[in-house]
């Protein structure tokens, strides 16, 4: 009686900490990397998206390491990924990978009652009676949990922002890597926490380069790709380590605070605090939420979109980005991930992108400065 | 004032309902011309590179009504009468077509969500107060056209339905004498797919010309349909209109035809899904899949479609 789950960013850290303290005996399955996507794609459908493919190769070698239950969140929306569990069932049973299945699916859709049934499911798989499944109990492990999501995010987005100003961006590189190694060795949630506080100590011990100029990049785009580092073949370290000040606007923390403010203020409340979308309604996915975060990206130099071959929701963000990037003059580079893992390409085209945005920031702007001064000098 | 409705997507389910939400007014509708080369070649030019085939004839069709018609309409349907949610390429048909050159005669109505009948009434009058019909008309017009519309779509009574195979090239007529030995194929796919004869290089007529008879199940009615979804026994409700009406129909029909054909454009998401579904529950009879994407060579889908004719003749005899 294992349970596993597809790995989802820092989320599989979180959900095996909690895990944890309610002694349900699980397996995290081993990190995403060639051998996680080859085992998917062995078995998926060719035509299949991305995430699905890794998250097959997740459950797949979690299998071979003896889990025989899996834990899935899903949504009940128009894009695809409500129907992976379906699927993916198939194909795992079709495999000889015969598991049982907990399908979260969310309760607006289902019925509440039968939410909590399947979330009691996993009572079953507890080592600790069930006497000892209080309501204080859970409430403060699911407040831990949040918590130490919300604060993780943070710290990452800050250390993003920072890196561009350090004197060696690279520093900024190799602190996130070092975080991510030690959250998955976390124990329980104090350790988590207690890691969190020395990398501020850290951050603030390397030393900035009072001088930097960085070129700020505005990473966005489908929510899986953004938030799984694999998927995505580390763009944020790539471009930490070109020497760029990078933000990326999915993670976590963002998708708890977004289905929560939907359910709290729905779009007809949002709206009269004039909250503006270029897509009147939900598209799927997050492609609606994409649209309005470029539009206003003023602040940012550059845009990196991203999104797996073939996301719907994604497509339609594409051919209107081209509209708003014919109105705006904001720079965007769409990049498009497959299983063909080609990281020359992909690093190429991000450092040419960087070039190009450096370029326009220092000699461009600045000789427009300059130009400006000039004419005001003779019309003074 | 001219109203042009692009031929594609919606138009073939919902271009009756169009037709009588302006009946007695001042608007004319065009329809698109049929497709052709040129259609997708406009298409193709405007939209972005990803997008799968009937969005980029959709884009060529709105490009094309824009030079003849003062406004071209497209409707934003969500959630049709069943309440099942539509391909979010469709819901993002506007955004799709926003690089066309005379972006502002385009007439986007707001969501509609048929299943809820003030919703979508709140929607279209929006539209029509903007285009200056008086308000009782539209009242009269929205209730009958809503009402038949749910007809087509549920399919409650065959009479509604039959308005449906207007696009069908030759439909199947109750009675009709087949030769004993014609084999019987179901084409499958979406009703863009399977009613568009460009999109689709004519594949009814190459079937006609092989001596079989195509059946599309559009008499089907949905609660049918979504019956024989429930027998599957899916772990998960599907969510999708597609969804129900491809498997649904396959299911219903699979013990009465001979082979199956999927028409499916490249890289739909859906289809991605539901053809990955319906192998799986569809073991017994043949299925062939045919991708249909910019590339017109008939050669290949000749040669294919014959095999298929030659392998349905050979399971017959063995």
């Amino acid at each position: 009686m294992m349970i596993t789950f597809p790995h989802m960013g820092p989320m599989s850290c979180i959900v095996k900490l909690l895990f944890n303290e309610f002694g349900i005996s699980h397996i995290v399955p081993p990190d995403n990397d060639e051998e996680t996507l080859q085992a998917g794609i062995e078995i998926s459908p060719e035509e299949m998206c991305l995430p699905f493919k890794y998250m097959v190769g997740n459950l797949k070698r979690a299998y071979d390491m003896g889990a025989d239950t899996v834990v899935m969140a899903a949504t009940c929306g128009p894009c695809r990924l409500g129907e992976y569990c379906q699927l993916m069932m198939d194909t795992l049973d079709k495999n000889g990978y015969l598991c049982k299945w907990i399908l979260l699916d969310s309760p607006a859709v289902i019925g509440r009652r039968e939410f909590l049934k399947r979330l009691s499911a996993l009572k079953e798989y507890s080592v600790l009676e069930s006497s000892e499944f209080t309501a204080i109990k859970l409430a403060r492990n699911i407040f831990c949990g949040l918590k130490l999501i919300f604060k993780l995010d943070t710290l990452r987005t800050k250390i993003e922002k920072t890196a561009g100003y350090l004197d060696k961006p690279y520093e900024a590189a190799e602190l996130l890597r070092e975080i991510e190694e030690k959250m998955k060795n976390a124990e329980n949630f104090y350790d988590g926490f207690r890691i969190i506080e020395n990398s501020y100590r850290r951050l603030k011990g390397l030393k900035k380069n009072p001088e930097a100029d960085p070129v700020k990049v505005l990473i966005t785009g489908e929510i899986y790709t953004s938030i799984e580092e694999e998927a995505n073949g580390r763009l944020e370290e790539r471009l930490i380590r070109l020497g760029c000040s990078v933000k990326r606007h999915l993670n976590i923390s963002w998708w708890i605070r977004h289905t929560l403010s939907d359910i709290i203020f729905p779009d007809s409340v949002s709206s009269i605090f004039g909250k503006k979308y270029g897509i009147p309604c939900n598209i799927g996915g997050y492609g609606r939420q994409t649209v309005s975060k470029i539009m206003n990206s003023g602040s940012f130099d550059g845009v990196i979109k991203i999104m797996p071959a073939g996301c719907m929701p994604e497509i339609v963000a594409k051919a209107f980005c081209e509209g708003i990037q014919d109105k705006q003059d904001n720079k965007i580079l769409h990049l498009i991930y497959d299983e063909m893992k080609a990281d020359a390409g992909y690093q190429t085209r991000i450092e040419a992108f960087v070039d190009m945005l450096e370029r326009r920031k220092h000699v461009l702007a600045g000789n427009r400065h300059r130009f400006n001064k000039y004419r005001s000098g003779i019309g003074g | 004032m001219l109203l042009g409705i692009p031929r594609g997507f919606f138009y073939y389910e919902y271009v009756s309902f169009i037709n009588k939400l302006f009946q007695d007014t001042d608007v004319t509708i065009i329809s698109g011309q049929e497709n052709n080369e040129s259609t997708l070649k406009i298409g193709g030019r405007l939209t972005v590179d990803e997008a799968c085939l009937p969005v980029k004839l959709f884009v060529g069709q709105v490009e094309t009504l824009c030079s003849q018609c003062d406004k071209v309409l497209i409707l934003r349907v969500m959630k049709d009468h069943s309440g099942g949610w539509l391909c979010p390429k469709l819901l993002g048909l506007p955004e799709l077509s926003s690089r066309i050159t005379e972006g502002k005669k385009l007439l986007v109505t707001e969501p509609i969500y048929f299943n809820n009948k003030n919703k979508a009434k709140k929607a279209l009058r929006h539209m029509f107060k903007k285009l200056g019909i008086k308000r009782d008309i539209f009242e009269r017009n929205f209730e009958k056209a809503y009402g038949d519309q749910m007809k087509v779509t549920l399919g409650v009574k065959k009479s509604h339905v039959e308005a449906a195979w207007e696009f069908m090239p030759d439909p199947p007529r109750e009675g009709e004498i087949l030769l004993p030995n014609t084999k019987k194929v179901l084409v499958l796919g979406h009703c863009y797919n399977v009613y568009d004869k460009f999109a689709n290089c004519d594949i009814m007529k190459k079937l006609d010309d092989l001596a079989i008879s195509a059946v599309t199940g559009s008499e089907l009615t949905q609660s049918r349909r979504e019956e024989a979804v429930k027998r599957l026994d899916l772990e998960k409700k599907p969510f999708w209109e597609a969804f129900v009406r491809i498997v649904g129909t396959a299911m219903e029909l699979k013990n009465n035809v001979d082979g199956i054909i999927y028409l499916s454009s490249f890289s739909c998401g859906i289809d991605s899904l539901i053809s990955e579904i319906l192998k799986t529950h569809l073991k017994e009879i043949p299925m062939m899949m045919l991708k249909l994407d910019e590339h017109r060579g008939q050669a290949g889908l000749q040669t294919r479609l014959e095999a298929f004719s030659d392998l349905l003749e050979k399971r017959r005899s063995a």
